[in-house]
């Protein structure tokens, strides 16, 4: 027993020691998630938009891996991020139940991506459903995923639903700055025309009168 | 380097000729390709050339634009020597502005002028500009050359501005007005220096006082500052401005009340230099593509207007809080969105881009680079510049001796 002990002991020492050398000489890229070349180029793209296609075409498994990133604290801040933005992108059922899943990231930051992200695309897809989630999510969250759901609700693309919902987070909202930023989304509501993402997403291209 | 533009102030005078509507247009030569008489104006305004360090500044005037868009043919004479062109449209924020045509004598033209007739938008110029131009909403400039493949010649040249709307997916032609600025640069020394403005939100806990004691800005400022130093382009002086904190969250560009428009309109008191707008986050959609995507850097244009502050795309911002944790990648994003506003395009654009976007053309960069300081997915390691990128960097009209 004293012996088996011993040994048990002994290659514990030695898994740590290896352990630690790995550690040592791997880069960190290396402990984050596995993800292929293509869905890490976007994760570090700084100015460029993917569409779901080119999402997709990069990863035939994007959806999970964009979900491990996010949820992985070694991987850099902004490919965590930007990893939330892109399952936005997705358009589906999984990538909304990771949206979903990530309200409950420890990191407060996140978690304030996570509300804008669930806005911009799930938002503009189900708003009204969003906007029941992000409401009964708010009074739990610190100032600033508050804040976060704020500026969120001024992206979907129902108005008005979204202006009920500020006016209803403002009654018991008592920071003042916050109260400002619902505001804000209340008189977006009151003067109607489109969404910030709707105004975002327009567009599409078409040929020019030639002369 | 002022001899040499004083002495082109002196040229300018003197070869303004009276227009058809009698006014003096002092850029106006004899031979232009096309006259007023072929649009739907004419240069309304006094045209001025004022020597700014090296450069010589010359106001076309304004001229309007048809119900299709298109404006009239504007003549402008080259003097010899000149290297450097920077055209700066301006309009109103709801009009997106593009050349239609910019002819020059004995040379590829630097927009041919049928170009927006075979294209699909007006958006970008790829295929039938070796000189890459990008339309841009409220301002818009134009940088030639822009690539080793399109010589600039002295002479007559002419440009003609197209102004349109996206309404719909469709691009419509707009009647409106336009004015014109001319730079002309005679020379590309070695060493200029690129002014900076950095404009503080609040965002990461900077303000006026604390910035310039920040060590990650400082750094940051240092790695970008090495970046383009291989461009002979020096960051400085660097000056700290507060600004609305409420603009530390960008989420809208669409419009001249968008965040990204307030943001970068809250630098026009600003010293001459170039805006850089730190703030907490950017969400940014567009390019056709529904919903916002989380972005770490956008330039107010490619290139970017080199001197105006009093508008919205002034500036480039980047979104301080999300690269904090990577050393250098906060300096690599700034000299990319910097490159941007200076004049290059990326060298690259990512695997199923539509066409709606533009990679640059110039000759050097078409291999693969992935370490290029302008690749579209940017790292720490994307360090490199090539000659070429370098020798546009350098014609920037942004950039003082």
């Amino acid at each position: 027993m004293q012996r088996t002990r011993h040994h048990r002991s002994l290659r514990a020492v030695v898994v740590a020691a290896a352990a630690l050398a790995g550690l040592a000489v791997l880069p960190v890229a290396s402990l984050a998630a596995e993800v292929p070349r293509a869905l890490r180029a976007w994760l570090h793209a700084t100015d460029q938009s993917p569409t779901a296609d080119q999402i997709r075409r990069a990863s035939a498994h994007a959806q999970q891996e964009l979900r491990a990133v996010a949820r992985d604290p070694k991987e850099h801040r902004y490919a965590r991020h930007r990893a939330v933005a892109l399952l936005s992108r997705l358009a589906d059922p999984a990538a909304e139940a990771a949206l979903l899943e990530l309200r409950s990231e420890p990191d407060a930051a996140l978690r304030a991506t996570v509300a804008v992200a669930l806005a911009a695309g799930p938002g503009a897809r189900r708003p009204a459903q969003v906007i029941r989630g992000l409401e009964a999510w708010y009074p739990s969250q610190p100032a600033d995923v508050r804040a976060a759901v704020a500026r969120g609700l001024a992206m979907i693309p129902d108005l008005a639903a979204a202006r009920a919902a500020a006016v209803r987070l403002r009654k018991a909202e008592k920071d003042k700055a916050l109260r400002q930023q619902l505001d804000r989304v209340i008189r977006a509501g009151s003067r109607g025309g489109r969404s910030e993402a709707q105004r975002e997403g327009k567009a599409g291209r078409a040929v020019p009168k030639a002369r | 380097m002022s001899t040499v533009a004083l002495g082109c102030f002196a040229v300018f005078a003197g070869c303004g000729e009276p227009s058809e509507h009698g006014t003096d247009q002092a850029a106006a030569g004899d031979g232009a390709p096309h006259d007023a008489a072929d649009g739907q104006g004419d240069v309304t305004g006094d045209a001025v050339t004022v020597p700014v360090d090296g450069l010589a500044v010359i106001e076309l005037g304004e001229v309007s634009t048809g119900g299709d868009g298109y404006g009239p043919w504007v003549p402008l004479q080259l003097p010899a020597g000149v290297t450097t062109i920077t055209l700066v449209l301006r309009s109103t924020d709801d009009v997106t502005l593009q050349l239609a045509g910019w002819d020059q004598p004995g040379a590829v033209d630097i927009a041919p002028k049928a170009w927006l007739q075979t294209a699909g938008t007006a958006g970008v110029c790829l295929a039938p500009c070796a000189n890459r131009i990008l339309a841009q909403p409220g301002v818009a400039a134009f940088l030639a050359p822009n690539t080793p493949l399109v010589e600039l010649r002295s002479g007559a040249h002419a440009i003609r501005p197209y102004a349109f709307r996206s309404e719909n997916g469709n691009e419509i032609g707009m009647a409106t007005k336009v004015r014109i600025t001319a730079y002309l640069g005679w020379s590309t020394p070695a060493r200029r220096r690129l002014a900076l403005n950095v404009a503080l939100t609040g965002a990461g806990g900077l303000d006026r006082t604390t910035a310039p004691k920040s060590s990650e800005l400082q750094q940051a400022l240092a790695t970008a500052s090495a970046l383009l130093g291989v461009a002979g382009i020096e960051l400085g002086p660097i000056r700290y401005r507060d600004v609305d904190p409420t603009l530390r969250f960008v989420t809208s560009r669409s419009g001249p009340k968008s965040d990204l428009a307030q943001l970068l309109a809250s630098g026009a008191d600003f010293e001459p230099g170039l805006n850089l707008f730190l703030v907490d986050q950017i969400w940014l959609g567009g390019g056709g593509i529904p919903g916002l995507d989380l972005m770490l850097g956008i330039a107010g244009g490619i290139p970017g207007d080199p001197f105006g502050h009093d508008h919205r795309r002034a500036g480039v911002a980047i979104a301080w809080g999300l690269g904090t944790d990577q050393e250098g990648l906060l300096g690599t994003v700034i000299a990319h969105e910097l490159g941007h506003y200076l004049g290059l395009f990326h060298t690259t654009e990512a695997p199923g881009s539509d066409g709606a976007l533009l990679p640059d053309n110039l000759p050097d960069t078409a291999a693969p680079a992935p370490q290029n300081l302008m690749h579209w997915s940017v790292t720490t390691t994307c360090k490199d510049l090539s000659h070429e990128q370098r020798q546009v960097l350098r014609r920037s009209a942004a950039l003082r001796l």
